[in-house]
């Protein structure tokens, strides 16, 4: 693998994670908002 | 079926791990029954007082029965039974003292139960005296399973030492008596959170709830100390001890970090939620219940596996001994990982889950401490959820680092072991912040309590000493 190679690899896994973090995130709080006291 | 015993050592080994854990757990739920004047809660503690109290039956008989057969083991050599003998008379004169303190407990809680039925409610007062009890069989228990640990476990004594290929035993000696946290204690958590729902009360489903996502926490120094006990107990060989054994060990361990991480994770979104809310979910805590008993199945698998390393006398019928130390999950995924490629990818995501946990952290610690007083806690209180998902991603991330290079981490780097330390005092100290009802109660423009400062303080100071001891791994 090259270095662009693993950098786009490097996006990818913490993309993934990332957004499946932040989107759980978003929902959870989303959630709260609605029926928050 | 391995939770069925087919000798006396295996019913012993069982049955004598409940009284120590179940004490401290039991004794930490009354402690906030008290405090939160909770009946359900303080009757439960009671029965469960009681309940640990008629183990002193199967844990004298099966003590007597194990200490029978040891004695007359031909296959250990003489020398070795002399030592063993001595070792057992010892850990038998505190098993005794133990088992009279637990006994007189459980009967006080019995008792205590009667007389707060008989009242209508329970009463403050004549409490005291199983508190004290089971404070002081607390203390007596673990003597006896420390001495008891020293019969079968003499690896413990070893003091062979490679430079720079072998470990402490203390690792060994740690994961013993840790393990014994998410295992024993996840059984208590499960025990009141049925009793909970079966109760609807309130109090004891955040109590439960606290428990399963203290379990989970401990799970991770659990596993990291459990690879190191690997490395321990193989560099240099022990001849009893099989590497295929602890290999089999550590894959259902694998499995069951991954059980406690969605159990754990499931229990601190309902808490937070709750929160919020001020109501559970009937989902959130259908779905906990049912990771829970998932993982107490995985785990049950795990303990079991991991006294056969060293408790041969426990195998039964139905176990195949393994025989390839490089068969299963956690020996496919180290040279995975060892691939730099997919090592930095991993290693950023654990960077990202630093920044969470760490930002949402100071966030709300600096609010408790005073910074921000216009915005009420409440508000900063829902920040959590990023350290949350954080500390999530930085479980699973640095696992599978730890899998890439365990002999780095737990031979080689000196401030592995305090970094390690640390992750639980944070996250534990993290939970004060969501089940807190004085700081809950802080509005905008209020001074938080004393107390959570000290919290708060204490907070980002082990996440601080994490993040330290973390980039010090690769010089120190």
């Amino acid at each position: 693998m090259n270095g662009f190679q693993i950098l786009l690899l490097v996006i990818a896994v913490d993309g993934c994670v990332l957004g499946a973090a932040l989107l759980a995130v978003y929902q959870l709080n989303r959630g709260v908002s609605r029926g928050g006291r | 079926m391995h939770v069925i015993p087919q000798s006396w050592s295996h019913l012993h080994i069982l049955v004598s791990v409940f009284p120590p854990l179940g004490l401290v757990f039991v004794l930490g739920f009354w402690i906030a029954g008290f405090r939160t004047n909770n009946d359900g809660i303080r009757r439960t503690c009671l029965v469960l007082l009681g309940m640990l109290g008629l183990l002193v039956v199967p844990i004298y008989f099966s003590g007597n029965g194990s200490m029978a057969v040891l004695s007359t083991n031909r296959q250990i050599p003489k020398e070795l039974l002399n030592i063993t003998k001595e070792a057992m008379s010892t850990h038998y004169g505190w098993a005794i003292a133990a088992l009279l303190v637990l006994a007189m407990t459980g009967a006080a809680a019995w008792v205590e139960l009667g007389r707060s039925y008989r009242a209508g409610r329970a009463s403050g007062d004549p409490y005291h005296v199983v508190a004290v009890l089971a404070t002081v069989a607390l203390g007596l228990t673990a003597v006896a399973s420390e001495l008891g640990f020293q019969i079968s476990h003499r690896e413990l004594q070893s003091t062979t030492v490679i430079p720079d290929v072998s470990t402490s035993q203390l690792w060994s000696h740690v994961h013993i008596i840790l393990n014994h946290v998410p295992t024993a204690g996840f059984v208590f958590a499960l025990a009141y959170f049925l009793l909970a729902l079966v109760l609807n009360n309130d109090g004891m489903k955040r109590g439960s709830l606290i428990l399963f996502v203290i379990c989970s926490i401990v799970g991770v120094p659990t596993y990291v100390t459990g690879t190191a006990a690997m490395w321990a107990l193989t560099q240099p060989p022990i001849p009893e001890i099989s590497k295929a054994v602890i290999n089999a060990h550590r894959d259902m361990a694998l499995w069951t970090l991954f059980g406690l991480a969605f159990t754990g994770a499931a229990s601190w979104i309902e808490l937070w939620r709750y929160r919020h809310l001020a109501r559970f979910s009937k989902l959130s805590l259908g779905l906990v219940l049912l990771f829970a008993v998932v993982t107490l199945g995985i785990m049950t698998e795990t303990g079991h596996r991991g006294g056969l390393i060293n408790h041969p006398e426990i195998r039964t019928a139905a176990d195949i001994r393994p025989t390839n130390p490089d068969a299963g999950i956690s020996a496919a995924i180290e040279p995975l990982m060892k691939n730099m490629v997919w090592f930095i990818s991993w290693q950023t995501v654990h960077f990202f889950g630093y920044c969470l946990i760490f930002g949402s952290a100071l966030a709300v610690g600096l609010r408790v401490l005073g910074f921000w007083k216009s915005v009420s806690f409440a508000a900063v209180h829902r920040l959590l959820l990023l350290g949350f998902v954080g500390v999530v991603m930085n479980v699973f991330s640095g696992m599978l680092m730890m899998l890439g290079d365990s002999y780095r981490y737990v031979v080689n780097d000196y401030t592995f072991a305090p970094k390690v330390a640390l992750i639980p005092i944070g996250a534990i100290a993290v939970l004060y912040f969501s089940v807190s009802d004085r700081l809950w109660s802080v509005k905008a423009g209020e001074d938080a309590p004393a107390g959570a400062k000290w919290v708060a303080a204490v907070v980002l100071l082990a996440w601080a000493g994490v993040i330290v001891c973390g980039r010090l791994l690769a010089y120190l």
